[in-house]
């Protein structure tokens, strides 16, 4: 369970999170919904101790978060970024086995886990050979999702795992993540400015607004009860398709 | 930094297979059986020296080492002194100046007693006296009318270029004016072979020179008289260590047969042979030698003498100065870099300290160090690598600060440490910057490394230096062209080198679609 308390911070005296407070349960998939420069990237920074805030505390599992250089909660976070972060100069194996290697897992283990992995995300196993520049958007998403859950992460932080992707692929890549994560039952928290994805991973939304909470709670707690006019209008900013009949002969 | 490793142990490699290929770098021990000939960068001396070392090897009781194109007497002397060179051709005035700076025309006993405290030893003349002279083009002489210095009093309006010790020396040029009352329009520092072409193409109107000077009737130069008696003797002497004296006897004997045999207008037609008739030195001195039964039969010389010197052993030579100081440059600016980035402030000290080096003359640079590390290879390749620092330091520096703060920021999160940042990920992803400043480094050493020759490391730039001495193109190029072709070589053995070394994902390759 990650308890925030009253997390300000601000950056070059602009305020990015105001006071705020949230508990998210554990083996739940809890989404940071809000526009762009809400503060809901920065909040998961803070979470992962990348980052501390100016006030407040996090705990995880109970115990505060102090960040440090590296993340001190490196051990028990996956992390994925909107690009993926992955490396350029090491193959796509090196990528995903990069911690393992580096804390001296046995190679025969690294192997299985590999195998198991790939198929768990859905990835060719023989692509993990080439170096990111030479896989699609999708393949190096897969292989960055590989890379978050190697270690078996009791938390899994995702940025906007599928911003830089093409419709077709962000949906596959969708399906994909909440297979992963009916099937593993992490926590997850993922950040996305995403309506329709939010709605269909998120067991929990929190919609951010100018650094502070306008509502958590499912997605129909979200349409049905809204806190704020501005719940509303953020849910609905999405153009839905147009009727076939609006479209005319 | 486990992608630049290979690259260090490449260079170690190549440095230790030179190494072994070059002749012995060091000064040798009392125990071996060399002499140790020293030769400043002009054509007498070349060939008194080439003399010197024809007699040892034919008196046999030693092996003669040459070591030619040295930058100036000083440089000799302190090397005589340290015992890091044997023997000289030198001359009586430079030596006073020298060594009894402050006693005016010393006399011979009191130059022995001077030298004798420093473990030096002298002969007797060789006969002739070159001293300095000042020359005129010939056509200006008869227009001017001029035949003594004291003629150019009146004349404000000439041009001089002087060579660099002519101008230092306190019987030089400034205070000749003194003595004589000439002013100049402009006074310049000049080479003396560059002179006598600035001479003849009207650039400058008078000059030194030496009264032997075998070039002077190709350059249809007039001598002005010296008719104040001012300019000091400058007789040749063999300048020895006492040392080396006693344990070769004979063979000092055989060299001191050199004494009182080369007239002025011997030596200067001795001199022409090498200069105009553009001869190699060591057949000119072999034959002045024989033909004054100095030597016996002779043998043809094997190797060391100026010309016939295997191109291999000046590229051994070459490539030791140049690996060596790459070694020394990578194994510190790479760290430095890395600092500059780390600390931004010591690293900027630092960056300023290394470009200020870099400002430093190459041979001003030397002069420095020949106090500190003697002569040799030791000095260049300290001085080559001071001067590799900051390509180095700088590429590694700015490949550090061109990466994508947020795959740094990612390899925080994924829990590694700064250490392991920086192996795995920082200089791994920087080394295509860093091998292009090692590249850099590289190309700017191997031509640097040319002025090696002055303070007795070899390379191509024995071949420059002599060639510049005696005016002769074909073997400046000797020196040019293989210094050209190996800039290229490393050039292109660094292209390849970052194929290699370079991880394939950095590499520009066109992503695949699916």
């Amino acid at each position: 369970m990650i308890v925030l308390s009253h997390i300000s911070k601000q950056y070059q005296a602009l305020p990015i999170l105001r006071e705020v407070s949230l508990t998210l349960a554990a083996a739940q998939t809890h989404v940071l919904l809000g526009a762009s420069g809400c503060g809901k990237t920065t909040l998961l920074r803070i979470m992962a101790g990348a980052m501390a805030p100016d006030s407040g505390q996090v705990t995880v599992d109970g115990v505060k978060v102090i960040a440090a250089d590296p993340c001190p909660l490196a051990q028990i976070m996956g992390y994925m970024t909107q690009e993926g972060g992955l490396f350029p100069h090491l193959t796509a194996e090196q990528n995903v086995t990069l911690m393992a290697k580096v804390r001296g897992l046995p190679s025969a283990e690294r192997k299985a886990r590999l195998a198991e992995l790939s198929s768990l995300v859905g990835i060719d196993e023989r692509l993990l050979a080439h170096h990111p520049a030479q896989l699609s958007g999708g393949q190096r998403q897969r292989v960055a999702l590989m890379r978050a859950l190697f270690q078996q992460p009791k938390y899994l932080l995702l940025d906007e795992p599928m911003g830089a992707l093409d419709p077709i692929m962000r949906r596959e890549l969708q399906s994909t993540l909440k297979q992963v994560f009916e099937a593993l039952r992490t926590t997850v928290i993922l950040v996305t400015h995403d309506v329709g994805e939010a709605a269909f991973l998120g067991d929990t939304i929190t919609l951010l607004h100018q650094g502070s909470i306008l509502q958590h709670g499912s997605f129909l707690d979200l349409v049905q009860r809204p806190s704020d006019p501005h719940v509303t209008a953020f849910l609905q900013a999405q153009r839905p398709l147009p009727q076939l009949s609006e479209l005319g002969s | 930094m486990n992608r630049l490793r290979p690259l260090i142990l490449l260079l170690s490699w190549l440095l230790f297979i030179t190494g072994t290929a070059l002749p012995s770098k060091a000064a040798p021990p009392p125990s071996s059986r060399k002499i140790i000939v020293a030769a400043k960068p002009f054509t007498e001396s070349y060939i008194l020296s080439e003399m010197l070392a024809q007699i040892i090897d034919a008196e046999g009781e030693a092996t003669a080492v040459r070591k030619f194109g040295l930058g100036g007497p000083t440089l000799v002397v302190d090397g005589l002194k340290a015992g890091e060179l044997d023997l000289d051709v030198s001359y009586t005035g430079a030596l006073s100046h020298l060594f009894l700076p402050q006693t005016p025309n010393p006399s011979r006993a009191e130059l022995l007693t001077a030298l004798r405290s420093h473990g030096l030893l002298l002969s007797e003349s060789l006969g002739f006296n070159n001293t300095y002279a000042i020359a005129v083009r010939t056509a200006m002489a008869q227009t001017l009318r001029l035949a003594n210095i004291s003629d150019l009093i009146p004349h404000h309006t000439l041009r001089g270029a002087f060579t660099p010790d002519f101008l230092n020396y306190d019987d030089g040029f400034y205070k000749l004016q003194q003595v004589y009352g000439v002013a100049l329009q402009s006074i310049k520092p000049m080479q003396h072979s560059l002179a006598y072409q600035a001479l003849q193409s009207r650039e400058i109107d008078l000059t030194d020179a030496y009264t032997t000077d075998g070039a002077l009737p190709q350059f249809e130069l007039t001598l002005l008289k010296d008719d104040r008696g001012f300019f000091p003797t400058y007789f040749a002497v063999i300048l020895i260590r006492a040392e080396i004296a006693e344990r070769f006897p004979k063979t000092w004997q055989a060299l001191r047969k050199l004494e009182g045999q080369l007239s002025e207008a011997q030596m200067t037609a001795v001199n022409a042979q090498v200069d105009v008739h553009k001869r190699e030195v060591s057949a000119v001195a072999r034959e002045f030698l024989v033909q004054h039964k100095l030597i016996g039969n002779p043998r043809p010389p094997t190797r060391g003498a100026v010309l016939d010197e295997g191109l291999w052993i000046a590229t051994a030579e070459h490539l030791y100065l140049v690996l060596s100081a790459l070694l020394l440059s990578c194994l510190l600016g790479v760290p430095l870099g890395i600092v500059a980035v780390q600390f931004r402030r010591t690293g900027q000290v630092l960056i300023a300290v290394t470009s200020l080096l870099q400002t430093i003359p190459s041979l001003a640079l030397l002069c420095f160090l020949i106090p500190i590390m003697g002569i040799g290879a030791m000095p260049t390749i300290f001085a080559l690598f001071l001067y590799g620092l900051l390509p180095v330091a700088q590429s590694t520096t700015a490949g550090l600060l061109s990466l994508d703060s947020r795959l740094i920021e990612t390899a925080k999160i994924l829990g590694l440490t700064r250490l392991q940042r920086l192996r795995l990920i920082e200089l791994p992803m920087a080394s295509l910057y860093i091998l292009s400043g090692i590249k850099t480094t590289a190309v700017i050493n191997v031509a640097t490394a040319t002025i090696a020759a002055l303070i007795g490391a070899g390379g191509y730039g024995r071949f420059i230096t002599s060639g510049l001495a005696m005016n002769d193109v074909r073997v400046i190029l000797k020196g040019a062209i293989p210094t050209a072709l190996m800039a290229i070589l490393f050039h292109a053995l660094f292209e390849q080198l970052s194929r290699w070394l370079v991880p394939k994902g950095l590499q520009t390759e066109p992503a695949r679609s699916p």
